[in-house]
């Protein structure tokens, strides 16, 4: 999946600044910064974020995946509970 | 005494032709270009949901050459005539490759960044040349593997622009004409510093 601001702000009006924000700092694609902005990343390609919630990458953890997909409004990973 | 075994070290050959995309997304901490799977022209190409902005940049006259180098400094000790250390002063990352499809409105919007602005109306497509704004972009390369055709090497410059501009030479010999571009990778700043101009990797 693929997020800009625009379309973090079509999804979440008023928010997709913010949001993005947050995404890029949970995620790794900013480290260490008190304020980050769409014009701090100057890549209007878009944030990747299937690598940054693939099971595989550790460099995420899962409790920042879970942040990150209740930022981007992608449905939570479903945990089948064992009988 | 037993000897050291032998490497000529040949696993992850490379033997093109690769394709050039750019208007890639920027991967995560830890990630990679996220790909889809094989085409139906046999290619890996970048995953179109993770990077719905990403097109080919369409074919080379002789392929493409990416570069990755590092400038030292190295210090001296007026008593010792060898170099006696060495520090990094600059990382630089590139593709370089001899642009074909020089009217084609995508590629001349990626050769002409921060300087040409492209329209169209009935009849025509032009650029035109003056002053605009940079637009930076994701680069990258994917090329097949020699020993495993289905897996892939891929150069990836996260922010890159053509530095080179366009040049094309119009004759009756000679071939086609192409333009040549450097794409040049600049950081992002607000990534961690051993990440933040690009990659390369391969699928094993």
């Amino acid at each position: 999946m693929n997020v800009t601001v625009e379309s973090l702000e079509r999804k979440f009006k008023g928010e997709g600044e913010q949001r993005f924000r947050e995404i890029a700092e949970l995620g790794g694609w900013v480290v260490n910064q008190s304020s980050v902005t769409r014009r701090d990343l100057e890549v209007p390609d878009g944030l990747d974020l299937t690598g940054a919630l693939d099971p595989d990458n550790k460099e995420v953890s899962e409790a920042k995946k879970d942040k990150i997909r209740e930022l981007a409004g992608i449905e939570p990973k479903t945990v089948k509970k064992e009988k | 005494m037993a000897g050291t075994a032998n490497n000529f070290r040949l696993t992850g050959r490379v033997l093109g032709p690769g394709i050039l995309w750019a208007g890639l997304a920027v991967p995560s901490a830890g990630a990679r270009l996220t790909l889809a799977t094989v085409d139906a022209d046999g290619f890996i190409t970048p995953d179109a949901t993770a990077n719905p902005l990403a097109y080919a940049v369409g074919a080379t006259s002789d392929g493409v050459t990416c570069s990755e180098k590092a400038t030292r400094e190295d210090y001296f000790a007026d008593e010792i005539k060898p170099a006696i250390d060495t520090s990094l002063t600059q990382v630089e990352m590139s593709i370089t490759a001899n642009l074909m499809g020089i009217n084609d409105e995508k590629v001349t919007a990626l050769a002409l960044a921060g300087f040409g602005t492209y329209s169209t109306a009935a009849g025509y497509k032009q650029n035109t040349i003056g002053f605009a704004t940079d637009a930076f972009t994701g680069v990258a390369l994917i090329a097949p593997m020699r020993e495993d055709p289905t897996k892939v090497f891929v150069f990836h410059m996260y922010k890159a622009i053509n530095t080179t501009g366009m040049e094309w030479k119009v004759s009756k010999s000679g071939g086609l004409a192409s333009s040549p571009a450097t794409f040049k990778a600049y950081a992002i700043t607000t990534r961690t510093p051993a990440d933040q101009l690009g990659n390369h990797w391969w699928q094993i």
